[in-house]
Parts: structure tokens; C-alpha cells; sequence
């Protein structure tokens, strides 16, 4: 039945309706929990692309009104009709354009196609002849919902339909309950191969559409455009022997991250990039309680689980692409052909089939784009370490190592770094609060600070030799013609075994001044002989002026015991024009900077080793892409390829 | 690994705090002697002789 205003008009019969796993029923009656009015299940329309048969169920509000129910992206979604906004013609669209829909905001095309309807039941807001064409574009918001635009048979749009998800349990229809039977049964099917007779189980039969025989390799379907059930395939292409073997047994059950899975299928694709071809392996997943097709896709024996996004929470960028404020690098931009596949698959797949594959990463997450001519699908996963499919999956054998870097294996020691970091950062915080404690209770006492004048005459130390002068009241200078003049302190006192910074300074210019000097202990006899120096050079050389020595410089004494100490000086040099003076400064009890900067440079040795290895790291990982790690393209020529 | 490198680094921080507060340094470029019990007196290591081997 069709409706026509208000008028029911009888189209008559129509095609047999496939078997799908749909869980409603027309007649079925919804009490949604919040959100949605009371609705009634009053018709089924069945679509095909050739490739596939779906259901959408045209429901009717109990407060008039009329909305459709369908199935997307391995979740159910309530699409209301809206009034049409201004689009471009449907042969204008390409999958993955962003539209702005003005109010309704922005969309992404995540499919282009045009389908016939199948068959129908029941009652519907429209007459729909049984393989007449029509045309539609499928659209993602940005907010996750799902819009369809309707084009019909004719280039303007016919209808404008946004969906949002539902909870299949808050809806409230009545007679679900049946659904969980119907599950079982269409959850395993045995049938023999067609061409070598190998018995088949498979485990998502009412949404097979293809089969690849684990034994021979052959590939069966359904000749009559992939509508059918499974035991009616027949064999579409004739192999003798299995192309690959995966390494994941198909059909195998268990757990991945904390989701129930089973193994469908798996795809060999490939990608030549320099000449060199590259494979890696595509498993097709179902995940059992929520019926959504996942991907994990191995290359290297580095494992990715992938689950569908939609389309419109993601904006892509030439170098990074963003999904729900993650960000994400390019990583490879390549065309992935199907090389080989096994197993079953909810799709037409076949050999040869081409899409344009890029991933964008930021470990350990990825986020992939796989794009054809008629429709865009964006996946968002994980790095899944191979003991945890091995775990999950219950493998007997088990998984090779892993080669090189994975795009999105996260760095190994990443805890590791993250807890040495930490680690040293609260000890080196320790580390300067001792510093800080030290210099609190450190004397840092001036217990001498002299400069001795070089020019007074009678003071004078820069004597000729043969005729030095006569001794001062505190130095004792000795003639002896090839000496100059020792320089004696007046004796000073240190009050705690502590350091002693001395420091030596003079002006010097070109020339330089130094002093043999000893550190008596009065008490002990003791003698802690050291030499002070003071050098400054300069000049001009090619136009460009250099440096070097410094005019003031500092020795350590260790652990100087308490007591009286006098300093006794032999200064030297070779200027004919020496300084006029020069300065001594002794301080005892000064906390060293520099043993801080030691003790932190130790402290974080550990964790800057490991920041070196992650940095080689990356390195490994990026060597692999077909980008640099800031995004650019390596290969020029690959990129000029690929725009053609 | 882990405690390996909290015990260096305890054991680091340990050395550090003894070092700067028992004044502690590698006093690169100095020695230590000990006068002879002779020259102790002031007529002994104030005298130029004594420095000089009595050249």
C-alpha cells in the first residue's frame, strides 16, 4: 500500500522480501523510553545496490507524523523527515565533500549511489515500484548524526531526511524479545563449498554477501545481483588452492579490548610505493552483542583494531586530520588494491577492488580513511599488542614477532619514561631543596678579601730581577736576583670545617698575572697549595673580533678545617706592563651551583637515555611513512602522481 | 629498572646533601701537604728560604 495524500493506493504485488537479520516486524509497536513520541511499525521497504539488500522501516507517530527506521553503521538510527535545504545536483557530489547545510549545519557525503527498490511491505508514505531507480546521497553531521538526501529518479531533491541514534533497548517495541532467537539462527550456517565440496560454517549468514572458500579459494555469491541467501551462492571465481594464508583462523571467537568478536573474513590488500609492492592483511570482525563490523588490519605483525566513525566528526587536513579534538598525522596516503581474500564478507569484494587508503596516527590510536568512487568510510582504532590477540582470540600458535615500528605502536617504554620522569623530578626537587637548606646554613663568610696595589713603589712586586725591594711589614720579600716578591696575608680565622672559594682577580689586558699560592694552617702545619690566575686576551683577526681567558677565576679548597690560616702568595708574570693590582678573595662555606647542576644532570641521565631512545624510535616508525613527521610528502613525485 | 634507578638516584641526592653540607669538593688543582714540625715556627714557612730550597 502506498499513501497519496490521504488516500491509500494499492500497488499490487511485489518481490519476495530477502531474509535479512533485521530485528522489527511490520505491526510492531514502540513506547520509547525519553525523547521519542509512541510510534507504530507500519511498512518495510527493502532497497538493493546490486551488492546488497537492506530494510528501512517506515514507522508512524502515534501523534501523526511519519519517520523511517534503519540500519547504519552497525547501529539503529530514527531519520525524520526536514524540509530540503539547498544542495548541489547529485552528480555534483563526491564522497568525503563537506556540505553546509545552513541551519542544519555541516555534512560530510559519506556515499553517493543510486539503488532500486527491491520489494516492500505494509504500508508506505510513498509508491515505490519494485526496481524502479532512485538516487541518494548518505550525509554525516558533525554532531554524529546521519542525513540522507533524496534525489529519487530526477536531479532536484525529493526529500531530506536526519537521523539520530537509538538505543534498540530504549525504544520500547514490543516483541523484541523474539529478535534474540531469530539471532541465533541466523548466527551460524553450515553449507559445502560449490567447487570442492569443503564444509563451510558461517557465522554471520543473513548478512553474507560473499564468500571466499577457506579450502579452495574460490569466491561464491549470488549471480542474481548479491540477493540471496548463502546456500543459493554459486561460484563466481574458480580457484584450485587458498591465495594466502592468514594468520588469524577465520571464524574464531573471543575478546579484544573488552568488546566479543568473531573473525569473519580476511583481505590481502597491497600498495606499490617505489617499486617495491607492500602487503598487509584486513580481518573483518563482527562484534556480537553490538552486530557492528569492526577491522583489524595486521602489517609487520603489528595489529590495529578499527572500528567506523562517522564521517562528519571528522575534519580532514592535508597533514593532520581531527576526530571528537584528537589529533591525528598523516602517516601513508597510498591506493590499497584487494590482492586476495577469505573467509566471509557482507559485501561485493572482489580481486582487484581498489580504494585510496590513508592513515593519520597519533600513537597509539589511528584514524584511516579508505575512499572509492561512490562512498568515504573513516575507521578510528587502537594498537593491539599481539599477546592480547593471541589472549583474546585463544590462538594455539602463536602470533610471529612483530618487524620494525608500527605506524601506531605505541613506544614501549612510555611507562617507563613516565615514571623515571617523575621520579627525577621529585628528586631533583629534593636535590634544590637541599641546595636551598645548604646555603641557609652555610657560613658563606669573607674571612679575606685584599687586593694588593703593584704600583706603590714600595709595594711593588714586579721588580726587576736583582733588585727587588726591601720587605714590607707583612710580606717578606727576597732578593735573590731571579725572584720577585712573596706576598704574605695577615692571618684569618675559619669557624667550621667547611669549602673555601677563592677567587683571583686582576685587569687584565693582553697580559696575564698569576700566583703560586699555599693555604697555611697555622695549627696543623697543614698547606693547601693551589694556583690563582687572571689572563685576558683580545683582538682582531680578519675583521672579526675574538676573545679569550678571563680576567677573574675561582679554585675550591675541599673541606677546610676550622682554624687560622695564612695565605702566602707567589705572584708571576712575563708583561713588561703587568696590572696594577690584583684582588684575592677567600670565602669560606659557599654551597656549589655547580654540584646541584651535577647531581640533576645525574638524576635525569635515566630518563634523557630514554627520551634518546624514543626519538630513534620515531625515527624507525617515520621511516616507514610515506610523510616526514611534520607531514610533509617524502617522495615529490609520488604526490604529482597521485594528483593526477 | 625501576628500582635501580630510584636507588642511584636516592643514592645521588644522599652523596649530594653530605657534599654540600660537609663542604666537600673536588678541589681540582690543589694539594694538600703537611709542614715538617720544624718550619712551623714563624722564623720556619714565613721564611723565603723555606719556599725556595734556598736558592
Amino acid at each position: 500500500m502506498a499513501r497519496k495524500g490521504v488516500n491509500v493506493e494499492a500497488i499490487g504485488k511485489v518481490a519476495e522480501l530477502v531474509p535479512t537479520s533485521s530485528p522489527f516486524e511490520v505491526g510492531m509497536s514502540a513506547r520509547p523510553k525519553h525523547g521519542t513520541k509512541p510510534f507504530r511499525i507500519v511498512g518495510r521497504l527493502q532497497l538493493s545496490t546490486g551488492e546488497g539488500t537492506w530494510d528501512e522501516w517506515h514507522v508512524a507517530f502515534e501523534s501523526g507524523g511519519y519517520a523511517w527506521l534503519a540500519e547504519a553503521q552497525g547501529a539503529f538510527w530514527l531519520m525524520l523527515p526536514l524540509p530540503s535545504p539547498a544542495v548541489p545536483e547529485w552528480e555534483q557530489l563526491h564522497p568525503g565533500e563537506r556540505l553546509n547545510l545552513g541551519a542544519y549545519g555541516l555534512f560530510t557525503v559519506t556515499e553517493r549511489r543510486s539503488a532500486t527498490y527491491a520489494s516492500a511491505e505494509g504500508d508506505l508514505p510513498f509508491v515505490a515500484p519494485p526496481g524502479a531507480l532512485f538516487r541518494y546521497a548518505d550525509i554525516s553531521g558533525g554532531d554524529g548524526s546521519l542525513g540522507t538526501l533524496d534525489y529519487g529518479d530526477d536531479p532536484g531533491l525529493d526529500g531530506f531526511f536526519v537521523g539520530r541514534k537509538v538505543e534498540l533497548s530504549d525504544l520500547g517495541i514490543e516483541g523484541l524479545a523474539a529478535w534474540s532467537e531469530r539471532k541465533v539462527a541466523a548466527s551460524a550456517q553450515a553449507l559445502n563449498c560449490p567447487n570442492c565440496g569443503g564444509a563451510l560454517s558461517l557465522k554471520d549468514p543473513s548478512a553474507t554477501v560473499r564468500i571466499a572458500c577457506v579450502y579452495c579459494g574460490s569466491l561464491l555469491g549470488s549471480v542474481s545481483k548479491g540477493e540471496g541467501p548463502p546456500s543459493k551462492f554459486e561460484v563466481l571465481e574458480k580457484l584450485s588452492e587458498v591465495p594466502f594464508h592468514p594468520r588469524l583462523p577465520l571464524g574464531s571467537e573471543g575478546a579484544l579490548n573488552g568488546h566479543p568478536y568473531v573473525v569473519l573474513g580476511a583481505v590481502l590488500k597491497t600498495t606499490n610505493s617505489g617499486g617495491t609492492d607492500y602487503f598487509w592483511t584486513e580481518y573483518l570482525l563482527k562484534e556480537t552483542k553490538s552486530e557492528a563490523y569492526h577491522w583489524l588490519a595486521e602489517s609487520n605483525g603489528h595489529h590495529t583494531l578499527l572500528a567506523p566513525v562517522a564521517a562528519g566528526e571528522v575534519v580532514e587536513g592535508p597533514r593532520y586530520s581531527t576526530y571528537r579534538g584528537a589529533r591525528y598525522r598523516i602517516f601513508t596516503r597510498n591506493p590499497a588494491t584487494v590482492a586476495a581474500v577469505l573467509g566471509e564478507f557482507t559485501w561485493a569484494v572482489s580481486k582487484g577492488e581498489t580504494t585510496l587508503a590513508v592513515d593519520f596516527i597519533s600513537p597509539p590510536r589511528m584514524l584511516s580513511k579508505e575512499g572509492a568512487d561512490a562512498e568515504v568510510n573513516w575507521t578510528e582504532g587502537v594498537y593491539v599488542p599481539k599477546e592480547e590477540i593471541e589472549a583474546g582470540l585463544k590462538l594455539k600458535e602463536p602470533l610471529s614477532s612483530p618487524t620494525g615500528v608500527g605506524a601506531c605502536q605505541p613506544w614501549p617504554e612510555a611507562d617507563r619514561s613516565h615514571l623515571w620522569w617523575r621520579l627525577a623530578g621529585i628528586l631533583a626537587a629534593a636535590a634544590v631543596g637541599i641546595f636551598v637548606l645548604a646555603m641557609i646554613a652555610a657560613p658563606r663568610k669573607v674571612v679575606l678579601d685584599k687586593t694588593w696595589d703593584l704600583v706603590d713603589a714600595k709595594n711593588r712586586i714586579w721588580a726587576e730581577r736583582g733588585t727587588a725591594a726591601v720587605a714590607s711589614g707583612t710580606w717578606t720579600a727576597q732578593a735573590k736576583g731571579a725572584v720577585d716578591r712573596v706576598l704574605l696575608s695577615e692571618p684569618f680565622e675559619t669557624t667550621r670545617r667547611a669549602n673555601l672559594k677563592a677567587q683571583f682577580f686582576a685587569t687584565t689586558n693582553n697580559n696575564w698575572v698569576g700566583a703560586g699560592a699555599d693555604l697555611i694552617a697555622e695549627g696543623t702545619g697543614e698547606v693547601h697549595s693551589f694556583y690563582l690566575l687572571s689572563d685576558r686576551y683580545s683582538g682582531v683577526d680578519g675583521g672579526e673580533s675574538w676573545s679569550e681567558g678571563s680576567q677573574a677565576r675561582t679554585t675550591w679548597l675541599s673541606r677546610l678545617p676550622a682554624g687560622r690560616y695564612v695565605l702566602r702568595l707567589d705572584p708571576e708574570t712575563d708583561s713588561p706592563n703587568p696590572p696594577a693590582s690584583f684582588r684575592v678573595k677567600l670565602t669560606s662555606g659557599v654551597p656549589r651551583l655547580f654540584h646541584l647542576f651535577v647531581v640533576l644532570f645525574l638524576l635525569f641521565c635515566g630518563p634523557l637515555s630514554l627520551l634518546i631512545s624514543h626519538a630513534a624510535f620515531e625515527g624507525r616508525r617515520w621511516s616507514e611513512s610515506d610523510f616526514s613527521s611534520a607531514g610533509s610528502e617524502k617522495d615529490s613525485e609520488k604526490e604529482s602522481g597521485d594528483d593526477s | 629498572m625501576r628500582r635501580i634507578f630510584r636507588t642511584l638516584g636516592t643514592g645521588f641526592l644522599v652523596v649530594y646533601a653530605w657534599a654540600a653540607f660537609s663542604g666537600w669538593d673536588a678541589a681540582v688543582g690543589t694539594q694538600k701537604n703537611t709542614l715538617p714540625a720544624s718550619a712551623r715556627n714563624a722564623g720556619g714557612w714565613r721564611s723565603y728560604h723555606f719556599w725556595s730550597g734556598g736558592k
